[in-house]
């Protein structure tokens, strides 16, 4: 077999491949934005894969369709701003631990055409998920076991990182439930205060009042 | 270009073994719907939880490729379990849609995955295992299933904290504006009273 008929049959195998799987879609048309929320310890590696599929390709000029991508982190920095064509992947690693804010929108309508409905295909993998291991056995030459043994050492450290990281949000919840505790006696106390005291107050207004008026 | 485009889908087609999860706010008067490809007689799992949101109530619906409604239901959080399989009678694209069409003002956070029941994650495949590749495939599987009740844990603490969050800003906001009514009633009641006393002592109380 020479070269074109195994690329042929490679190109081939692969459509194949593509017809029979997707991952997770949804509609995204031109103009709008999706943000997706993704919250995650510190120091966790974030891939991204997207296809994005034309659902009424037009024959003649059309713009290539590009994909904007845009992370917010925890405390609202732009952590990463990407913009891709038709498909691609974006990467990027937790330097604090919180909520992500992963945005993605499409290029707006063409110039003079009708807005553009496209097909977004988005698989999100957090963590020991994100990294290749097909790669990584490659690349050192690692048997099935040992890529396995691997990876469940990858997924167990990411369990005790989230545990940890766990730990210290519940720190924050039980000083925010102490706090709430201790508010609610200081601030009742301090209404029946506020009670006795213009009581107090309207009581002496009056007695002075009607003592001006020689009613008393 | 095309070879690029091709090879990245291979590599999404792998990365898809993977169990697919999003989180996402949906507006009120909104619904936000999610496709997937499933074969006939593939088995899914669908869990899904509202983290944050009023009740924590979302309308849930999944269509199958025909258009037929397969699962409907008013999901509250706080009383109900977020899973819900299906088997597919037919190979298409099934449609999961997350309703929040009775909410007025209030936005709701959901979060979801879709999984498969017999997708099969390891290296290690086939028949004859050695002890130690059962071993390792029993791990994995207990592993899946630990990483998956934490991050049900994780969601729901999130859920908690919001709630105490909460309490916390509405005892101070409250506090303040039942002194301040306090306050001016106090004042009010006076000025009220003096008014009878300031007006003409002809006149009729």
């Amino acid at each position: 077999m020479n070269i074109k008929s195994i690329s042929l049959l490679v190109v081939l195998s692969t459509l194949l491949l593509v017809q029979s799987c997707s991952a997770l879609y949804f509609e995204l048309n031109g103009g709008t934005t999706k943000c997706f929320i993704e919250e995650n310890p510190k120091d966790t590696l974030l891939v991204g894969n997207y296809v994005l599929e034309d659902l009424n390709p037009q024959a003649g000029i059309s713009t290539p369709l590009a994909l904007s991508v845009i992370v917010t982190d925890p405390e609202n920095h732009e952590v990463l701003s990407k913009q891709m064509g038709a498909s691609g992947r974006f990467a990027f690693q937790t330097l604090i631990g919180g909520e992500y804010k992963i945005c993605i929108s499409t290029n707006s309508s063409k110039w003079f055409g009708p807005t553009i409905k496209t097909r977004l295909h988005l698989d999100i993998q957090v963590g020991a998920n994100a990294n290749d291991y097909e790669e990584i056995a490659k690349v050192e030459q690692l048997n099935n076991l040992e890529i396995s043994v691997k990876r469940l050492n990858d997924r167990v450290t990411q369990v005790r990182k989230e545990q940890s990281y766990q730990k210290a949000r519940e720190i924050t919840f039980r000083n925010t439930s102490e706090s709430t505790n201790s508010r609610v006696m200081w601030w009742a106390i301090l209404q029946v205060v506020v009670l006795c005291l213009t009581g107090m107050w309207q009581m002496r207004h009056l007695k002075s009042f009607f003592k001006a008026k020689k009613l008393v | 270009m095309i070879r690029q485009t091709l090879l990245l889908a291979v590599v999404l087609c792998l990365a898809v073994v993977n169990v697919n999860a999003l989180t996402m706010q949906i507006e009120p008067k909104t619904q936000e719907c999610f496709y997937e490809y499933v074969e006939n007689g593939k088995t899914s799992i669908i869990l899904y939880q509202v983290i944050r949101g009023g009740l924590l109530d979302i309308d849930v619906r999944i269509y199958d490729p025909q258009g037929n409604t397969i699962f409907s239901r008013l999901h509250f959080d706080t009383t109900m379990k977020g899973r819900q399989s299906f088997t597919a009678a037919t190979s298409g694209a099934y449609k999961l849609c997350f309703n929040n069409e009775m909410s007025r003002f209030t936005a709701k956070v959901v979060t979801f995955t879709w999984s498969f029941e017999d997708a099969d994650n390891s290296f290690v495949k086939g028949d004859a295992l050695s002890p130690m590749e059962q071993s390792v495939q029993k791990i994995e599987r207990v592993l899946q299933s630990i990483v998956m009740e934490q991050k049900r844990m994780r969601f729901r603490e999130q859920t908690n904290r919001d709630t105490s969050e909460n309490t916390n800003a509405r005892v101070v906001r409250w506090t303040i504006i039942q002194v301040l009514v306090l306050v001016s009633m106090g004042v009010g009641q006076i000025w009220y009273l003096r008014r009878w006393f300031d007006s003409k002592s002809t006149q009729r109380v």
